[in-house]
């Protein structure tokens, strides 16, 4: 009966899956070739010297944790993920003391010539041990204490990253929401959470000025909602909004801010006497919230950031106050890596920008741009294409499965593509902040690409026994 | 199924689809994103990639010019501008290195700035390179550097870690030289970028410059390109060289003659070229110019400026009739007393002689104009032979240009009575016989005058004799022969015989030397004679070959324009060409050695004197011991067996006798006794033009050394 389940297992692969992968990896390897080949003046490159390249052991690495993943049943990564976590976590303590210190942030062991990111080992093994936990019998996230557990096994390892610090490796954990999200956590929570941060981007944005009383006509809606009839609060409030948006701009902003607030605080007692009080404390507890962070953002911007980090933010936000030569350089630099592309590009090993240095950190955070430059618009869109139907094909996958480990798992890893993608090209384009989050199979960093190839690996495995029990 | 879990259903349907919708969102985002930065803005972009790496063409280095000697007269020295990026080394290297590096660099370069002045400039532009405040990042060190300060320049600390760990770069120039200055220096031309190239640099400017290459350079702040790698690093391509037929030795001992020559008689300018009879290659050409700096070559007079010759031209018009059969040397021909009439002109000698009947042979060598012109009047003044005399002139190459290689080169001006109907006279033959009417260059000249010099072969002129690439010579210029014989052999030797006779009992006496036999004819040309009114304006010159019997040389002087006085070609030109054809003999060892005989050789062997002090060692070595110390300066010379030692008398106001001296010695005597004096070649004196003893007066006493 073996050649049966040998077909079975054939069958039960997920083609689309592994040739987008695959492509993935083929496209990562040439780029790095690409990058590291940065004599443009030379001739006579040669695949074997490609080869000697030692990022290219670890596409080999990366294959062969591929295959790993593939062969080994889920349940056993299912059972031993309490001890996986441990062991990350033990690595993440080590490499607090034993780590050797790369760009100010001690996050690498080094061994015999390898180095090696434990942040990385993290990354899988709690989004493992989350889904296993999740996936247990009698764990539901609605209930506060499976919710902490939940947060807890999030945290631990965010907290230790930060300690190195890397900040770029703690905020990608915040992309196992999607396992949240999708064990069932309240919508609202999500909304509140994307509010909030609309309110810091909006306060460093805009000012405060501007966005308390953006802050303070949304909430009127909240107190609006509360009435039987709307329409003609809602009138008012566009009136408001007419006179706001009309003479914002001749008035002294504080005094429409008071104003405004004087309107809100009415209208709340208003409506508190006329309906439940309950609803009117939780929305001006709400708007109070908001406020207060407004204000948080702009204060921690101006006294707690220190410049290096300020200039983040306006590269993101204010590319105008930027200097072109100095904070701003990196993603003129990548755009106009990007940009001189074209449609078509120059070429494999013809990207002048990005051979010759122009581009920092291309063969990290900026591969895009290296890609965008040799292979243009073409290059850069199919392998967005690339990452889009990925990332598709692994919810599908995950949703097609009965088992909710295996369901978690496949949202999780999702959840770190989408993040890593989103976040890296946005970069690149100067529509996300300069994190230094590489891009998943593309950027240089062998750790990250053996574990993302190991997660992939042992997904398709658990697609292939989806109908086990 | 329950009603809750149906419910529970759907609402994960909506989360996928929430979840796909984001997706899909961001990827819009970020599609849209490309599509601007890559299509709508590509062109902004794509200026913005290309102006800061380009590939640039790159002139090779200029290849050398050389003399027929191996001497450089031509050379492209190698500068460089140093630039350093400054955050290429690590703040470790850096730190540790920015004190000895500034140290050094103001060490070296103590007119740039102080050590604590680049300790701050490169501490302070790296500190702004880092926060990109300003593009100082590729921060200028020094520029106008040579090969050996960048040798040192390089083992500094820091820069001495390489273009990529210590921010070297090297930006490398050309710049043209020459070695022996203003010798022959517009012959050998001029490189120049906003001007036109003249003179060799011109002709062989492609060969020169070699192949144009490309290089991969980026632009750094100022505009200034900087090649992605190190300069050194990469081969360097290179022209070819130029090997010319020049001799310096030679050039400059024509250069300093001529600019007496010009100096002295206050000339506008003055030519002298030298050529290799048998060849035709060019050994020494100078062209000065008398300016208020003195004489400077400016103007390849040589080549580039046409004129009427004057007497010289009897050579062809002599040659024409007795190539022609008409002339017999011992013809009779009535020179008038020195003034007569040719239909409305009247024609004069250089002087009212009161010679009437003479031999034409006595007529060539009195430079007779009457002479001339009326034996050509007489052979070719018929309407119907007019021709024939143009013809003559055109089968010598008289009436063709040389083809020298050197741009610049007019066409002789000689009239045709074919052509120009309107303006043959009467008068044209009588004074195209003599110079008139006609205009050469004195490389053509010189050219005719050296096929007679040759046998009757007229050479094609040239200059470079062969293009080295890489070491290896790769193209050798064979010699060309333009006519293979302009006349018979009798005719070339009954003008050999004339030239010889001009200079030995003619009007070219003066060039008469002792060391070596001239033969050649003087011209003096009236210059503005349209012009009655101003004062009279001369030039004068002499060509001719030495030596008379076996010419190796041939050479023209024309000194334009004299105004000391002195404005005949016998006493402006013909000195300096004797001085020239002496000290050329002097220098050609092989032409030396068949004319010095051999009493001379014993002499310059064994013949010493000099400075007592200096022998007695040497003496007392050899065992001579009574030698007078008390005497200044002695003669010693071996009579049979044994070293005679004699006492030189050297008397105040008295020319010396200085046979037998070094060089230092003679100089030391002559400068003493406030002697005028030039010398030639080296070794010992064996030779001295003034003999001693004379009293010491303006004349300049020559000595030769052998």
């Amino acid at each position: 009966m073996a050649s049966y389940s040998r077909n079975r297992a054939v069958r039960g692969f997920d083609g689309i899956t592994a040739s987008v992968f695959f492509s993935l990896l083929f496209i990562g390897w040439m780029m790095l070739i690409s990058v590291g080949f940065s004599d443009v003046g030379r001739e006579g490159f040669t695949v074997l010297e490609a080869l000697q390249d030692s990022t290219t052991l670890f596409y080999g690495l990366a294959l062969g944790a591929f295959s790993l993943g593939l062969i080994i049943d889920y349940k056993f990564w299912n059972s031993v993920a309490p001890i996986i976590y441990s062991i990350a976590i033990v690595l993440l303590l080590g490499v607090l003391i034993f780590g050797i210190e790369v760009k100010g942030a001690t996050s690498w062991f080094s061994l015999g010539g390898f180095s090696f990111q434990p942040s990385e080992l993290a990354k899988w093994s709690t989004l493992l041990l989350l889904s296993s936990y999740l996936g247990l019998a009698g764990v539901n996230i609605q209930q506060r204490r499976s919710l902490f557990i939940a947060i807890g096994i999030v945290v631990l390892p965010i907290l230790l990253i930060l300690l190195q610090p890397d900040a770029g490796s703690a905020l990608v954990f915040t992309a196992l929401g999607f396992v949240f999200y999708r064990a069932g956590l309240n919508p609202v929570v999500f909304l509140a959470l994307f509010s909030l941060i609309g309110v810091v981007i909006g306060a460093l944005l805009w000012g405060i000025a501007l966005t308390v009383p953006i802050i303070l006509l949304l909430s009127m809606l909240l107190l609006i909602v509360q009435h039987k009839q709307t329409t003609p609060f809602i009138a008012v409030w566009a009136l408001l909004l007419l006179v706001f948006v009309a003479f914002g701009s001749y008035v002294e902003t504080w005094y429409i801010t008071a104003a405004l607030l004087a309107v809100f605080l009415a209208f709340a007692v208003y409506t508190a006497i006329r309906n439940r009080v309950q609803p009117v404390v939780m929305a001006s507890l709400i708007t109070l919230l908001a406020i207060v962070v407004a204000f948080g953002s702009d204060f921690g911007y101006n006294n707690i950031l220190r410049p290096h980090q300020q200039d983040r933010i306006n590269v993101w936000l204010h590319p105008e106050k930027c200097d072109p030569q100095g904070s701003l350089y990196n993603v003129i630099q990548s755009k106009t890596a990007i940009g001189s592309g074209g449609t078509l590009g120059k070429g494999f090993l013809q990207g002048t920008m990005t051979k010759l240095n122009y581009v920092p950190e291309q063969s990290t955070d900026f591969i895009y741009s290296t890609l965008g430059e040799e292979h243009g618009f073409i290059g850069s869109l199919g392998v967005m294409l690339l990452f889009l139907i990925l990332l598709i094909r692994i919810t599908v996958l995950a949703e097609r499965s009965k088992n909710t480990f295996i369901q978690y798992y496949g949202y999780g890893i999702a959840g770190y593509l989408f993040f890593q993608i989103v976040v890296n090209i946005g970069m690149t384009m100067g529509l996300m902040p300069v994190i230094g989050i590489p891009l998943p199979f593309i950027s240089k960093g062998g750790t990250a690409l053996v574990i993302f190839s190991f997660m992939i690996g042992t997904f398709l495995r658990m697609d292939m026994d989806r109908n086990k029990r | 199924m329950s009603v809750r879990s149906e419910d529970k259903k759907n609402e994960l349907l909506i989360r996928v689809y929430v979840l796909l919708l984001a997706f899909g969102l961001f990827a819009c985002l970020i599609l849209f994103r490309v599509v601007k930065i890559s299509l709508i803005e590509g062109d902004k972009w794509r200026s913005k990639a290309e102006s800061k790496v380009e590939w640039k063409t790159v002139d090779s280095e200029r290849g050398n010019i050389f003399d027929a000697q191996g001497n450089i007269l031509a050379t492209s020295l190698p500068f460089f501008d140093i630039r350093m990026d400054l955050l290429a080394p690590t703040d470790e290297v850096f730190n540790a290195g920015v004190d000895s590096l500034s140290y050094w660099l103001a060490k070296d370069f103590p007119d740039v700035y102080t050590e604590q002045q680049w300790r701050f400039k490169l501490t302070n532009d790296r500190r702004l390179g880092k926060e990109r405040k300003k593009s100082v990042r590729y921060t200028a060190l020094v520029s106008d550097i040579n090969l050996d300060q960048l040798d040192r320049l390089k083992s500094y600390p820091i820069l001495r870690k390489g273009k990529y760990r210590g921010g070297l770069i090297v930006v490398r120039k050309n710049k043209r030289f020459k070695p022996f200055a203003g010798l022959a220096s517009r012959t050998i031309g001029e490189d120049r970028e906003n001007a036109d190239k003249i003179g060799l640099e011109a002709a062989y400017d492609k060969v020169l410059s070699g192949p144009a290459y490309e290089v991969f350079m980026k632009k750094v702040s100022g505009g200034v390109w900087v090649p992605m790698f190190d300069p050194a690093e990469l081969k360097i391509e290179k022209g070819d060289d130029v090997v010319t037929t020049l001799d310096m030795t030679m050039q400059d001992l024509v250069h300093q003659e001529l600019e007496l020559a010009v100096l002295n008689n206050k000339a506008r300018a003055g030519t002298a070229i030298l050529m290799d009879v048998e060849s035709g290659g060019i050994k020494a050409m100078a062209n000065l110019t008398n300016t208020k700096k003195g004489a400077v070559e400016d103007f390849n007079y040589a080549i580039g400026r046409l004129s009427e010759p004057g007497s010289t031209f009897k050579i062809a018009s002599y040659l024409a009739m007795l190539d022609d059969g008409h002339l017999q040397l011992n013809e009779k021909v009535n020179l008038n007393g020195g003034k007569k009439r040719f239909y409305d002109l009247t024609m004069k000698d250089s002087h009212l002689h009161g010679k009437f009947e003479v031999t034409a042979a006595e007529a060539f060598k009195m430079s007779s104009n009457i002479g001339a012109a009326d034996l050509a009047l007489k052979y070719y003044g018929k309407r119907a032979h007019n021709a024939r005399f143009v013809n003559k002139l055109d089968s010598f190459g008289l009436v063709s240009k040389t083809n020298i290689e050197l741009p610049g080169e007019p066409n002789p001006v000689i009239k045709h009575p074919d052509v120009n109907k309107k303006t043959w006279y009467g008068t044209t033959i009588p004074w195209m016989s003599h110079g008139y009417e006609l205009m050469l260059t004195p490389l053509q000249m010189l050219n005719f005058c050296n096929a007679i010099a040759n046998g009757g072969r007229l050479m094609e002129p040239y200059m470079v004799s062969e293009l080295i690439r890489n070491g290896k010579t790769w193209e050798q210029f064979s010699q060309k022969v333009l006519i293979d014989q302009i006349a018979s052999k009798g005719a070339i030797e009954q003008m050999h015989d004339l030239l010889k006779s001009t200079v030995n009992d003619g009007t070219a006496k003066s060039v008469k030397s002792d060391i070596v036999e001239i033969a050649g004819k003087t011209g003096t040309t009236r210059v503005n004679y349209a012009q009655a009114e101003e004062e009279k304006k001369y030039n004068a010159s002499f060509v001719g070959f030495f030596p008379a019997d076996s010419p190796k040389y041939s050479l023209l002087v024309v000194v334009y324009e004299p105004k000391d006085g002195d404005y005949y070609g016998g006493k402006v030109a013909g000195p300096v060409f004797k001085n020239i054809a002496e000290g050329v003999t002097l220098i050609d060892e092989k032409l030396m050695a068949s004319i010095v005989n051999e009493e001379r050789q014993d002499l310059v062997k064994s013949y010493h004197a000099g400075y007592a002090g200096d022998y007695e060692k040497v003496l007392e070595f050899i065992g001579v011991k009574d030698v007078q110390t008390r005497n200044k300066w002695i003669d010693i010379f071996p009579k049979e067996d044994e070293l005679k030692v004699e006492r030189k008398k050297i008397k105040v106001g008295k020319i010396p006798d200085l046979k037998g001296m070094g060089l230092r010695d003679a100089i030391y005597i002559m400068e003493s006794l406030g002697v005028k004096y030039e010398v030639f070649g080296s070794g010992r004196v064996w030779k001295q033009t003034i003999d001693p003893g004379k009293e010491i007066d303006q004349n300049t006493l020559i000595i030769y050394l052998q």
